[in-house]
């Protein structure tokens, strides 16, 4: 009976999973606001409203000039090595406070910081949009994955 | 022995399972159909699967606690949609349980998630209410026949 019984349920279960999947998929297909199918954990650990940009984006980007990059790190890091032509604006000190004139500026703005402190860019992010930027993204991969690209930087 | 089984297998107690575990799952599923990308950070918080994994399971387990929900209520599949059930019961059983053990401070993210969750984190009554379901989930299984049933047989 219990042999019976779980052939007949593994039937049915195999059969819901495969309209589930069906399903679930072609709904998340459909809407508007949709996850990747595959996603990694930098998108997990770095928890912002702003989407993610990855590098080869946000130097067409560069290159056209249409974008302002923020650079989220410590200003004395920022100092040593930063994306070419980027601005410091820390989480957390004046910068931040007084960055209204970015948030309204109209352009696209790419927040970024070092691979292991991308959560940074999320929060400097996340307060730009709060303070009326249109178009915020985190770069994807931080400074590390701008430099392993062979992409521009400079120092102080 | 023989006093236990007949009240388990009870049509009305059987009934009365397949409602709550079919209310409570299509309940749970709802906020995590409309917020998937919020339910794969509470996932991911629970540190037991790969990354590249987690938004498939987003996507997918809603759904299949919704479509279970219904099934499991409507008497149609009632065993496939009672293992399917506690498969999940037993799943969320063993991740609460680790991240307990881990002492993980996270969202349960069982019925809400992300920011819109009700400050429910794991804890330890979260796994009795599971562990209770479970055992529903498996009378379910053995115990399902046609009675309140809108399949036109027995599973």
């Amino acid at each position: 009976m219990i042999k019976r019984v779980m052939v007949t349920a593994v039937k049915q279960a195999v059969i819901i999973s495969i309209v589930v999947v069906a399903v679930g998929l072609g709904f998340n297909a459909l809407r508007e606001n949709g996850i990747p199918l595959i996603a990694d954990a930098e998108t997990f650990r770095v928890q912002t409203e702003a989407e993610f940009m990855k590098v080869d984006n946000a130097w067409r980007l560069f290159e056209q000039g249409s974008a302002v990059f923020v650079d989220a790190r410590d200003p004395r890091v920022f100092s040593v090595e930063r994306i070419e032509g980027a601005v410091s604006i820390p989480p957390v000190g004046p910068e931040l406070e007084n960055a209204g004139w970015l948030a309204g500026s109209g352009s696209i703005i790419i927040c970024y910081a070092s691979e292991e402190s991308q959560g940074q860019a999320g929060i400097v992010a996340d307060k730009l949009i709060d303070m009326g930027a249109g178009e915020v993204f985190v770069l994807y991969g931080g400074l590390e994955a701008w430099k392993t690209a062979g992409l521009p930087t400079e120092r102080d | 022995m023989s006093t236990v089984v007949s009240i388990i297998s009870n049509k009305y107690l059987v009934l009365a399972i397949r409602l709550v575990l079919g209310g409570v799952f299509i309940y749970a599923a709802i906020h995590k159909i409309i917020y998937p990308a919020d339910f794969a950070q509470d996932i991911y918080n629970y540190r037991m699967l790969p990354p590249s994994f987690i938004n498939f399971m987003a996507l997918a387990l809603p759904w299949l606690e919704v479509i279970c929900g219904v099934l499991i209520i409507a008497g149609i599949f009632t065993r496939g949609s009672a293992l399917l059930i506690g498969f999940m019961l037993l799943v969320f059983i063993i991740a609460i349980s680790a991240a307990l053990l881990r002492g993980l401070d996270i969202s349960c993210g069982c019925f809400s998630s992300g920011v819109e969750n009700t400050g429910h984190g794991i804890a330890v009554d979260l796994l009795i209410r599971d562990i209770l379901m479970f055992a529903g989930s498996l009378i379910v299984l053995f115990y399902a026949g046609s009675a309140f049933s809108l399949a036109r047989r027995a599973d």
